[in-house]
């Protein structure tokens, strides 16, 4: 039997134990988070200020990985590709999502159903995406040669064989994969819109046109911002279609910065230049990633 | 002029009818609530005569002419809804101008025209301000503003008032009341609140399931009550139904009511003023309603009325009258007395019964018999 004063040090092992249980439970986590994604990060950009090449070395020697880059075509012409990649197809997806978004919020009738069609495309990796639609732009087996065979002789059909046009070929489909992802997001949201406003607006004139682009739309901006800021990211880490659909041809014409980044590091033993523009991608992500946060965090302690 | 005329009206969602043949006429510069328990049809009425919603038989005129194809922007009627309904991205200038911004009206007219509404509600300070940045009370002006900026021909307002605390909704009450006779526009006001309905309007009319039970000035809907869910519908605390027996003593008309003193049961004979037309239900049982200040303390010496003894089993005083609590026809009852007059709960006391006032209802059908 344990007297009544060693009782009380068991229960204080035991209340201290209690509190600081949640602190235990999240370290782990935690340390394993700021080694391997902050840590690597750090690591990356100390390779990127080397000159290594098959293996790293930790030699320092400067920016000269930088100047590299800048100077190479392939990396231009895949940071130009991001740039018309990226607005393209932020834009059309939201603009698409957002129109589908409002005509499926008419209460038709068997909008579960289309809802589900639209959405689905988001389920399918982009590899598989990638896939079908090379097949589907194939001149020799997609559509060019069914329109052809069909008697339409002169039709042309070749952007995913032709090194200005393969870039909208992937734009074309990641807005075919987003726009119904975005669409469901702007749906939810203008299912909380209060019914009120619509009659009201009704009621003051308002054609319904007018009612979505006058009222509801803008009041929307907070999941423009999140579909924006989705998309932002999504675009600046496309590797896998680009991959599956041109695999960055004809020649690089259709490389991303991801696929850069992978070919450096990974291909060609230039294991310092594919750091470098790593951390250059980083940069491109934080500048869209930290206005955002910043807004939102600001946002939230006026609010 | 501005004369509202609902003929047999009827409307139903799915297998529910929410409106049952409903006729109903609004006088010009008329103040008209809709008043009744929540699904009873009310809103689905005002949202019909504002045009949002179809009907689905039925003719609804306004001024005469037949209105049911007619657009609601068309109709020349504002609505001031219970969530406000203002538009969050707009500022409260251009919330109360958008109608007028809609109709094509130059923006210097606007401009003058909120400016004049919002001083009238006092809102002149918060014109750049977003919805989102003002309290409760504050979005109701604006909403009311909205209403008032296009000078309609008729006001629907859809239960304004119930999203505002006890305070401010009185205050918003007077104000609109102010504005009625200020404006003598034709308003429909929808409404739970059986004290909203009686201070505000010139007639009110009781819904239950789609229909309407009783149409009336706030006065005769009080004490002429055409059925037992109106009665008690109306009225705080309600009215009191007791059932009894009518009978004849000494050639008089009467009823038996069942009270309760010191313990015991004993049975009251209250002579009936106006009974000519209840001879033929002599001996029959009816329901004997009595609204609290319709049972109270024997002020006088010399009284008329009938005098009923009870035990009295517990007190609520309010301030200005105290309530208690008996027992009548082995139902709980509540009487009306001033707190001079109080004594301690478990006592009992006289009380006199105001017979001339009392309301007869049939014991199946629930409506008015006397």
């Amino acid at each position: 039997m344990s007297n009544p004063q060693q009782r009380k040090q068991q229960m204080s092992v035991l209340d201290r134990l209690q509190r600081y249980l949640p602190q235990l439970v999240i370290a782990p986590p935690f340390l394993l988070l700021v080694f391997f994604v902050y840590g690597f990060i750090a690591w990356t950009g100390i390779i990127s200020l080397t000159n290594s090449r098959m293996l790293p070395t930790f030699d320092v020697q400067g920016i000269q990985q930088y100047v590299r880059l800048l100077a190479m075509d392939r990396w231009n012409v895949a940071f130009d590709n991001l740039l018309i990649f990226g607005s393209l197809y932020i834009l059309f997806s939201i603009t698409i999502g957002c129109v589908l978004a409002v005509l499926l919020d008419q209460r038709i009738r068997a909008e579960g159903a289309l809802r589900t069609i639209y959405l689905y495309p988001m389920a399918i990796s982009f590899i598989v995406t990638g896939t079908a639609w090379k097949w589907i732009l194939n001149p020799s087996l997609g559509i060019e040669s069914y329109m052809q065979k069909l008697g339409w002789e002169s039709f042309q059909f070749d952007w995913i064989v032709n090194r200005d046009m393969a870039i909208y070929v992937v734009v074309l489909a990641a807005v075919w994969q987003a726009s119904g992802f975005v669409m469901a997001l702007f749906l939810s949201a203008l299912r909380t819109v209060d019914e009120d406003i619509i009659r009201a607006a009704h009621l003051d004139g308002a054609s319904t046109t007018r009612i979505y682009f006058g009222i509801i739309l803008p009041s929307l901006r907070p999941v423009f911002l999140s579909a924006f800021v989705i998309l932002a990211h999504l675009s600046i880490k496309s590797f896998d279609l680009v991959v599956a659909l041109t695999n960055g041809g004809p020649g690089y014409s259709s490389t991303l910065p991801a696929n850069f980044m992978y070919e450096m590091a990974f291909r060609r033993n230039q294991i310092g230049l594919g750091a470098a523009s790593a951390m250059m991608m980083l940069a491109t992500v934080a500048a869209i990633i930290v206005p955002y946060l910043y807004s939102e965090l600001r946002a939230k302690r006026h609010g | 002029m501005a004369t509202i005329s609902i003929e047999h009206a009827s409307k139903s969602f799915g297998s529910t009818d929410v409106l049952k043949d409903i006729s109903l006429d609004v006088k010009d510069g008329e103040f008209l609530v809709l008043l009744g328990a929540s699904g009873c049809g009310k809103s689905t009425l005002l949202n019909i005569i504002a045009g949002l919603e179809p009907i689905a038989d039925g003719i609804i005129r306004l001024d005469g002419e037949v209105v049911n194809d007619v657009h609601p922007k068309n109709r020349d009627i504002a609505m001031v809804f219970q969530s406000y309904a203002l538009y969050p991205n707009m500022t409260v200038e251009r919330n109360i101008a958008f109608g007028l911004e809609m109709r094509k009206i130059s923006k210097a007219e606007r401009k003058a025209t909120v400016r004049e509404v919002a001083s009238t509600l006092q809102i002149e300070h918060l014109l750049s301000r977003k919805p989102s940045q003002l309290s409760g009370g504050q979005r109701q002006r604006v909403a009311m503003g909205r209403a008032l900026v296009r000078r309609p021909k008729i006001f629907l307002f859809d239960e304004p008032l119930s999203n505002l605390d006890a305070k401010l909704r009185g205050e918003m009450r007077t104000e609109i009341k102010k504005l009625h006779q200020t404006l003598k526009a034709t308003m429909v006001y929808v409404t739970h609140d059986q004290i909203e309905a009686m201070t505000l309007a010139d007639r009110i009319a009781i819904m239950k399931d789609g229909e309407i039970q009783q149409i009336g000035t706030p006065q005769e809907i009080y004490s002429k009550p055409a059925n037992m869910y109106v009665a008690g519908f109306v009225g705080a605390p309600p009215m009191n139904f007791v059932d009894v027996d009518l009978v004849k003593r000494e050639e008089q008309l009467g009823v038996i009511l069942p009270a309760v003193l010191r313990g015991k049961p004993v049975d009251y004979f209250l002579p009936l003023p106006n009974s000519e037309q209840l001879h033929a239900r002599e001996n029959t049982k009816i329901i004997l309603g009595l609204r609290p200040e319709m049972i109270t303390h024997n002020a006088f010496t010399q009284t008329v009325n009938p005098e009923i003894a009870c035990d009295v089993e517990l007190l609520e005083p309010t301030g200005a009258d105290t309530l208690c609590l008996i027992r009548l026809a082995n139902h709980p009852a509540k009487a009306r007395i001033s707190p001079l007059f109080a004594c301690t709960p478990g006592e009992s006391m006289t009380f006199t019964i105001d017979m001339a006032r009392v309301c007869l209802f049939d014991a199946e059908s629930e409506e008015l018999i006397g």
